[in-house]
């Protein structure tokens, strides 16, 4: 494993990472010489109009799509340089995701689903279980452990991937829009589970978010322009937020 | 109309499955074409053997005294309806003299123009005789004689007090297989044969040739009953005979054959497009949700199905018309088999691999189509597999059940004798299809118990893999029902292969254990005065160093309860093994129960005479009857298996007997060939017919062996199919489930665990298709020989080649995890993100 010259209090360092697809000769950059680093212990936001790169950049920083150039280096492994076992095992262990949608395997169960990182690392599947159980008592969701995915609501799914993320501890929560399917109270109350996670737990949470309510409850919000960070500081009050992000969308 | 773009894109967004369909289509073409190839070239061949080898002479009608009589006794006897001709001869054994040498013979005497018709000649020099006075000679006899057209040659007869003195006109060669059959030597006139016979103007056979479709058994049954009492009709015995039952067999062998594969091709293809459509489900719901009505939705579907089932059809074809002729020549090449007769490709194969693609496509797709859009889109749209299993597993069972019911109605016809083939064929192929149905209530049972074996070695993979089977039902059904039904085919064909070779094979060595055998002449039923051998030939072949051990071997005609058939004596104590092929009795018993005069029955005089060991018949032979009881059944292919066998000394004590006609001679390992050397000087010396056991058996593996290679290329035709079948559906289940692969891999699931997981799959979906299917596959084999029993009267034991059963169960097994290794190998090397979103 490569080390990187990074302190050993962040957690992710991003070095002048771009993205860039091509699709039948276009190119589509979603973000371009972004550098960043996250503490551990930190809660972020990430926020911007849609197909700005959000969901691509969390990607990225999980390590589960590779820049097209700039290194990232995650606990102090630079991504690039792990072979995939190694990164894999990274993810199973210490990174937990969180996605906009299908997040779910739709064969196995609930409790199962939550489980998964756990059975696949070994873990005896008893211990798995109540491990299981405890997280989605976190989310709420104790109570449906032998439902498929497809019984579920489009917002009980997403509480269940929030368990699921949950339950290995990660060092690393990255969540794509967790709150996006969910009213306004539960939204309200997974964003502070999220900051109890961080903060209490000492563990990052990075949340992709459209809703100025949810970044407020940040450390740190991070706003994707035209490819560009834009904004990268205090959330503020809500007020001024949302006249800083119209006035940046109106550009 | 849904626009084609959609159509399209389904294709080309998913290259591997739209190959995998288009293959699995091709391959079921392939597989029915070149199966139809096969069957029509073996039946060619069996045609082929039928011409060279069988005689066209069905029976014979003789004096039950085996006198000659006068044909204008029973005149109307061309015109019976199925009768082709009627053939008169006198057949006579006669000592030839020319140039101070002499030769014993058979001289038959005939109407040559008709003789022709049912004789194979080669003429070698001159013409053959047609005038009174003339003669023509077979060319070993002229040779040693040395004699050639236009020469004189004195003939005489027993009882015949002087020497005929006759004109060689021609000298002739019989085909290989008529020689077999007609040993005569001489042929001339039936005027002159008669006068050598002493019954100048009578006949002591007509042979009867009857027409192509003309039932035998029924045509025998009117001329009975139009002769006068002192005639009977007896069946001719031909060297045919022998292959007779043995293409009977084949004939319902390949029919099955035929069929199974055409079941198996309807499998595979609709386990294609199944999963095709399923996979898809979710994807037609929304069209449904957008505005889709559910006969565009189907409409997309049909369209899809016939371009792609068109694709596969003319792909399919042409490897399907070459794959078996090709096979044909590799197995030639390559293993040295020789008579194989090439055939064309048979228009009928073609045509039906024509219908067969699109219209299988279409049924195969129809069934799926209607399924999802039966079911609500909005339920579609979030339902997974297991929300529709249940309405499968019904569907299944009934189907099931209804199988097995049509296959016991089947049987039940074949007991009556009712379209005995066709139903028992029928019968079997429903047995195979409702136990492919019926499995699906197995399925669950067995997984968890090879789920409890695997885990303790694999226990994440062992435990996600056992999920996605069990939630996925339906494709674990299908998959399980593809494995089974081709395994259970190509065991039920490959058994039963062998089970027909072996039997053969066992017969043949059983029954044949002299070295050498010397004949006077050869054995026929109609034979009126069987030539013995000479009574000086024993102390002659006695002194031959190296011999151990001569049997004297009688034949004669007799009338067993009123059937006429050939009495075979010998002597039976000097063998360790009795050199019979006993199929019914107690084989303890036997040397004591012949000592006492019981006989042994061939099974197809025990058939018709309804006994079996135990009873008794009343035996009759020139005038003595006897009550003999009978002592056991077996398997005799010899004069139509119309065959009793005594011991010698016991026969002789009640029957006058002419005395040994055949010697089977038993040499020393070390002196065999010095010995065989001598007597093909003796019997040069005495005119006799000399054959090795080599010589002997070398015929009768020629004359099965072109069959039993066309059964091994129909094998070899059904284990590819087979084996295409186990990647295709394998490779088929691993596609299947690249989404949820992905999300897999993102909560940590290692690419080596992916690949063990899927390896288990294939596994479980092997043992859970294959081990049933060889077990369905050995019942329908025995079904399969049981319904032989219809087609012949020669039992054909049942044997279940363990062998055979364990290679194709490794071998299936190993390419189960072949078939989904590579595919395994690339999902798990895939992208989480794209395996994610790959559909
Ligand atoms: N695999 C891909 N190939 C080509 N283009 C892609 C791919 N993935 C994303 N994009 C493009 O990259 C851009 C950023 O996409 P991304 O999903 O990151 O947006 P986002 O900010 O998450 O949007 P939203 O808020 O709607 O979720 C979009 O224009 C998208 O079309
Ligand atoms: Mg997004």
């Amino acid at each position: 494993m490569t080390l990187s010259m990074n302190s050993p209090d962040k957690i992710i360092r991003a070095d002048c990472i771009s993205k860039v697809f091509v699709h039948e000769g276009v190119e589509i950059r979603p973000f371009h010489n972004v550098s960043l680093e996250i503490r551990r212990g930190e809660m972020l936001a990430i926020m911007g109009p849609s197909g700005s790169g959000k969901s691509t950049l969390l990607h990225v920083l999980g390590g589960i799509e590779p820049p097209s150039s700039g290194d990232i280096w995650i606990e102090g492994h630079n991504v690039a340089k792990l072979s995939d076992r190694d990164r894999t095992l990274l993810r199973r262990r210490r990174i937990g995701f969180i996605f906009q949608s299908f997040n779910l395997v739709p064969t196995l169960t609930v409790s199962e689903n939550v489980a998964l990182p756990l059975i696949l690392d070994g873990v005896a599947s008893r211990d798995a279980a109540s491990r299981a159980l405890a997280s989605l008592q976190r989310v709420g969701l104790s109570d449906r452990l032998s439902h498929l995915p497809t019984q579920l609501s489009g917002g009980e799914q997403q509480r269940v991937a929030i368990a699921r993320a949950l339950v290995i501890k990660p060092a690393l929560v990255l969540a794509d829009e967790p709150t996006g399917n969910l009213d306004s109270a539960r939204g309200r109350d997974i964003t502070l589970m999220l900051r109890d996670v961080a903060h209490e737990n000492h563990q990052t949470v990075v949340v992709v978010t459209h809703d100025l309510r949810v970044a407020s409850h940040a450390d740190r919000l991070i706003v994707l322009l035209d490819g560009r960070v834009t904004y990268n500081g205090k959330p503020g009050t809500d007020a001024e937020l949302v006249a800083a992000l119209k006035q940046e969308i109106d550009v | 109309m849904i626009p084609w773009a959609f159509f399209w894109n389904n294709l080309r967004l998913r290259p591997l499955r739209t190959l995998l369909t288009i293959l699995s289509v091709a391959a079921a073409v392939a597989a029915v074409v070149s199966v139809l190839q096969a069957t029509a070239a073996t039946q060619i061949q069996l045609q082929s053997i039928h011409t060279t080898f069988d005689s066209p002479v069905a029976m014979e009608v003789i004096a039950a005294d085996t006198s000659p009589f006068s044909p204008d006794d029973i005149p109307e006897l061309a015109k019976q309806p199925g009768v082709a001709a009627v053939i008169p001869v006198f057949r006579v054994f006669t000592k030839a003299v020319a140039g101070g040498k002499d030769v014993r013979c058979l001289t038959t005497g005939t109407d040559l123009q008709q003789y022709r018709t049912i004789r194979d000649f080669t003429l070698q020099s001159g013409q053959m005789a047609t005038n009174p006075g003339e003669v023509s000679l077979e060319a070993s006899v002229a040779d040693h004689l040395g004699v050639q057209p236009g020469s004189e040659i004195r003939i005489g007869a027993r009882g015949l007090p002087w020497l005929l003195t006759m004109r060689v006109t021609g000298i002739y060669k019989l085909s290989a297989a008529d020689s077999v059959e007609d040993t005569s030597a001489i042929i001339t006139t039936l005027a002159d044969a008669s006068k050598l016979g002493r019954a100048p103007g009578k006949v002591n056979a007509l042979q009867i040739v009857l027409h192509d479709r003309a039932e035998e058994a029924a045509v025998a049954e009117r001329i009975r009953a139009s002769l006068p009492r002192h005639l009977i009709v007896t069946k001719s015995a031909s060297a045919g005979d022998l292959s007779r039952p043995t293409q009977a067999m084949i004939g319902v062998g390949l029919n099955v054959a035929a069929l199974l594969s055409f079941v198996a091709a309807v499998f595979i293809v609709f386990n294609s497009f199944q999963m095709s459509v399923a996979e898809r489900q979710r994807q037609l719901a929304l069209m449904r949700i957008v505005g889709a009505t559910v006969e565009q939705v189907r409409g997309s579907l049909y369209r899809e199905a016939a371009f792609l089932g068109g694709i596969g059809t003319v792909l399919g074809i042409i490897p399907g018309m070459m794959g078996s002729s090709s096979l044909t020549h590799s197995m030639q090449e390559v293993m040295g088999f020789s008579n194989m007769v090439p055939v064309a490709t048979q228009p009928h194969a073609v045509l039906a691999g024509l219908l067969f693609g699109p219209l299988v496509t279409l049924l195969s797709v129809w069934y799926p189509a209607r399924a999802a859009c039966d079911v609500e889109p909005l339920v579609a749209l979030k339902s997974t597999h297991s929300n529709r299993q249940h309405f499968s597993r019904k569907v299944a069972a009934v189907a099931g059940v209804m199988s097995l019911l049509f296959a016991a109605l089947m049987f039940t016809t074949t007991y009556f004798g009712i379209y005995a083939d066709t139903a028992s064929i029928l019968a079997i192929a429903a047995v195979e299809v409702g136990g492919a149905f019926l499995l699906s209530e197995l399925i669950k049972p067995c997984l968890w118990i090879y789920y409890r074996m695997i885990r303790c070695f694999f226990p994440v993979e062992a435990q996600l893999g056992h999920r996605q089977l069990i939630e996925n039902f339906d494709r674990t059904a299908l998959t399980v029902a593809v494995l089974f039904v081709v395994s259970a085919a190509s065991v039920c064909v490959g058994n039963t292969t062998t089970s027909l070779t072996g039997n053969i094979q066992s017969w043949m060595d059983r029954t044949v254990t002299a070295d050498y055998l010397l004949l006077a002449s050869r054995p026929t039923v109609n034979m009126s005065d069987a030539e013995s051998l000479p009574k000086e030939l024993a102390s002659r072949i006695e002194n031959i160093p190296g011999i151990r051990m001569i049997d004297e071997i009688t034949f004669t005609l007799a009338s067993v309860n009123g059937t006429a058939g050939l009495l075979s004596v010998q002597l039976f104590d000097g063998y360790e093994t009795l050199p019979i092929d006993l199929i019914d009795g107690v084989a303890a018993d036997l040397p004591q129960r012949l000592r006492s005069g019981e006989a042994l029955l061939g099974s197809v005089l025990a058939n018709l005479l309804h006994v079996k060991p135990g009873d008794t018949v009343s035996v009759e032979v020139s005038g003595a009857t006897h009550v003999v009881g009978v002592a056991g059944i077996i398997r005799e292919y010899t004069a139509g298996g119309l065959m009793l066998q005594m011991d010698s000394v016991a026969a002789r004590e009640r029957f006058p007997l002419p005395s040994a006609h055949v010697y089977g001679i038993r040499a020393d390992d070390s002196a065999r060939s010095a010995v065989g050397e001598e007597l093909k000087t003796v019997a040069r010396e005495y005119g006799l017919i000399f054959q090795s056991l080599a010589d002997l058996q070398e015929l009768v593996r020629n004359l099965v062996s072109g069959i039993t290679n066309r059964l091994f290329l129909i094998l070899i035709l059904a284990l590819v199919i087979a084996a295409f079948a186990i990647v295709n559906s394998q490779t088929m289940n691993v596609i299947e489930q690249s989404r949820h692969l992905g999300m897999l891999r993102i909560v940590g699931m290692l690419q080596s665990q992916a690949f063990r997981m899927f390896l288990f799959q294939s596994l479980i979906l092997g043992m859970l298709g294959i081990v049933p299917g060889i077990m369905i596959g050995v019942l329908m084999s025995f079904l399969t020989i049981l319904s032989f029993q219809g087609v012949t009267d020669h039992g054909v034991e049942f044997v279940a080649d363990a062998r055979l059963l364990a290679a194709y169960l490794v071998c299936g097994l190993l390419l189960s995890l072949f078939a989904a290794a590579l595919p395994a190998i690339r999902a798990a090397r895939l992208k989480p993100l794209e395996a994610i979103h790959e559909e």
